[in-house]
């Protein structure tokens, strides 16, 4: 690790500046197995964007707890040095969530963003800081709170996540940064920023609010999110917009802002769709939009939304919008851009 | 008017402070006539919830030109002194806009918030600076400029409203505020406050934007909405909770704004659906306005219709934030003043009498 526990906090400081971005899982066309290629692919290529950091998706799709751990493993190998890796806790168990903090530490990981376990049911928000706390102690990791709707603690608060409990929260030592998960709440966002803006980095991961976020509140990073639907290497516009609006640039990050606002009308829908209101991402699509500028590709393990041609149309309209020319042919995403390079095909009869 | 044009900037920076509310019409129980009692009566509520200002909304349902007129008269009239009476301007066409914008000013309404026609096709934002322009200069009226998607000018920006127009058009003399009609992204509400908020009044009328754009961007006045939905006279917690965050007690602010979380949830849940398509759901705000003490009674068509669904998601979130929903049903149905005169609904027709 670069830093002890106690310099957490200064560390992030320095380096959570700019995006942070979202790798999704590869596999062979048979789904069988994990395709380390097509993963190292997406790392290269989120190093390729500028991203700082690059969040490690291993709860998108079926995969055992050996996989997850092996999936974090191959991006760390092909990250290191040139971009961080970020690990999301949203394991089965509080367990299993400490056994990957360890497994993450020792892989080469940075930090983490803290989720809470799907067999966790807390009976009171003391119940939900100690498992926060005893997290966070397992681990010498940087750890990002995210406060998030997928929790169902609105029983203990109306906002969903009480931001008093939150405040507390970002006390602990190696608690660094915040995610706003509760993100269609601007009253959420403003207590956020008030409450612990001085302790930890708050970050909304929603661009179209860091025309506010930014300049009023001096938000540094965002992210986790799939940001490179917006941009590709010769041209990270997004990291672009981001960056202008740290430094000041009012007038030419919003002529960025709006340049890009025909895509983000179209992607909002997959973001705000039924899915997503069920706690859910839509993995294959994100996947999709990632192949179109330039990601690996390749369709997702079940449990996994299913992917629809009029969801596929508007990825593309999107992107048309923007100026930005999608991938083609699409018999590529299916099996991954790695593979397709390598000779494979869909099988016909099948 | 004794106010100059000169002077409409500063009397609004002066009395433009606070919430407004929003009133609907009234009719008697058979739908033929404006019940002017009714009427009087919505705007007394809006005194006594703490409002200083109340918009005349006659654009909710059907009604003649002559109608329309009457309803704002009556309005201006109860209102007297005691609150300001602003007028929606979204009618067929500019000539019947500015028509209504002089009745206005004769009638003793302060304000006007403009939206444009319903024949307006600009090809240009020069056209639509233009007609903006007429509209500003035909009446002696503080003018709200309301940028909505609405109108469909996003071929012209894709803000849906340029900004950097709005900012030309907040120079023009008696323009004196804004209200924010494009709520999403946040990124056009940030541009409104720094491009035009140092030249009008620039309000975001959502509630749950406050917490930012109150301290933030110093916002001093919001609306015109249904905010009476979340209140009582007795109680006006929204009013309260904005001019807790006018001057600063934010800790006090939020309190009340978690506390009437489960409302907000409630009126998204009702209002929202319609709202992409551009349309308000006008029975719903007025049934739910009755449930606060307001007058009620049905509107005239065409407007949606109300259903029992409906009705019991808006009175469980009342409750659910201590506030207990008027009873019976049947007064609503013929507006509760007339309900008090005896009026009741024709049970063998279904219709009111």
């Amino acid at each position: 690790m670069e830093f002890t526990k106690s310099e957490a906090k200064q560390w992030a400081r320095t380096h959570f500046k700019g995006l942070e971005n979202v790798v999704l899982p590869s596999f062979t066309p048979d789904l069988s197995e994990l395709d380390e290629e097509g993963i190292r692919h997406d790392v290269r290529y989120n190093i390729e964007q500028g991203f700082f950091s690059v969040l490690c998706a291993i709860e998108s799709c079926g995969m055992t707890f050996e996989e997850q751990k092996h999936f974090l493993e191959i991006a760390a190998d092909e990250a290191r040095g040139k971009i961080l890796v970020s690990v999301p806790l949203l394991c089965d168990t509080i367990e299993q969530s400490i056994e990957m903090l360890h497994h993450a530490e020792r892989v080469g990981c940075a930090h983490a963003l803290l989720g809470y376990a799907a067999t966790f049911h807390p009976e009171s928000e003391e119940a939900i800081y100690r498992v926060t706390r005893k997290i966070c102690d397992s681990t010498n990791l940087a750890t990002v709170i995210y406060p998030s709707h997928t929790f169902d603690f609105g029983k203990f608060h109306p906002s969903k996540f009480n931001p008093s409990l939150l405040s507390r929260m970002a006390d602990i030592e190696n608690v660094v940064a915040m995610k706003i998960g509760i993100i269609d709440s601007p009253g959420f966002t403003a207590e956020c920023f008030r409450l612990m803006g001085d302790k930890i980095l708050v970050n909304h991961p929603d661009d179209s609010n860091w025309p506010i976020t930014i300049p009023q509140y001096g938000q540094q990073w965002a992210g986790a999110t799939n940001y490179d639907v917006y941009q590709s290497p010769d041209n990270p516009r997004l990291i672009e917009c981001f960056n202008l609006f740290v430094n000041g640039e009012f007038d030419r990050a919003m002529a960025l802002h709006w340049e890009l606002t025909p895509a983000r009308n179209l992607l909002r829908e997959q973001t705000t769709s039924k899915i997503a209101g069920g706690g859910l991402r839509h993995t294959n699509l994100f996947k999709y939009d990632q192949w179109l500028v330039g990601g690996n590709g390749g369709i997702v393990r079940p449990p996994a939304a299913k992917l629809y041609e009029h969801e596929k149309a508007s990825a593309r309209a999107a992107l048309r919008s923007i100026g930005i020319t999608p991938r083609e042919p699409d018999d590529e995403f299916y099996v991954g851009r790695v593979n397709y390079a390598r000779g494979m095909r869909l099988k016909p009869e099948t | 008017m004794e106010i100059k044009k000169s002077e409409w900037k500063d009397w609004a920076r002066k009395n433009m402070k606070g919430l407004a509310g929003c009133i609907l019409p009234s009719f008697t129980p058979d739908l033929s006539e404006l019940d002017e009692a009714g009427i009087r009566w919505d705007v007394q509520q809006h005194i006594k919830h703490g409002f200083f200002s109340v918009l005349a909304e006659s654009l909710c349902c059907g009604m003649t030109t002559e109608e329309r007129k009457r309803f704002v008269e009556i309005a201006c009239d109860e209102a007297g002194d005691r609150i300001s009476v602003m007028v929606n301007i979204f009618y067929n066409s500019l000539e019947e806009s500015i028509e209504m914008l002089r009745h206005a000013e004769k009638a003793g309404c302060y304000t006007a918030m403009l939206a444009y026609p319903i024949n307006f096709y600009p090809r240009s934002e020069e056209d639509v600076y233009q007609a903006t322009k007429m509209m500003c200069d035909s009446a002696n009226l503080g003018i709200v400029l309301y940028p909505s998607h609405k109108y469909n000018f996003a071929r012209f920006h894709p803000s849906a409203f340029n900004p950097r127009l709005l900012s030309r058009m907040a120079d023009i003399e008696n323009a004196v505020a804004m209200k924010v009609g494009i709520l999403s992204p946040a990124g056009y509400t940030a541009e409104c406050f720094r491009l035009v908020g140092h030249k009008v009044l620039v309000n975001c009328p959502e509630e749950g934007m406050w917490s930012i754009t109150v301290p933030k961007y110093g916002q001093q006045w919001a609306g015109p909405s249904n905010y009476v939905m979340c209140q009582t006279p007795d109680n006006p917690r929204l009013v309260e909770h904005f001019n807790l965050l006018v001057n600063g007690d934010i800790d006090r602010a939020m309190d009340i704004f978690w506390a009437l979380a489960p409302i907000q949830s409630a009126r998204a849940a009702a209002l929202n659906a319609t709202l992409a398509g551009g349309l308000y759901h006008f029975t719903l705000w007025k049934y739910w306005q009755w449930l606060v003490g307001c007058n009620g009674g049905l509107l005239r068509q065409p407007i949606m219709p109300l259903y029992e669904h409906h009705k019991e998601g808006i009175k469980a979130a009342l409750k659910a934030v201590g506030i207990t929903p008027r009873e019976p049903e049947e007064e609503f149905y013929v507006g509760r003043v007339n309900y008090s005169k005896g009026a009741r609904l024709k049970v063998q027709s279904g219709q009111a009498v």
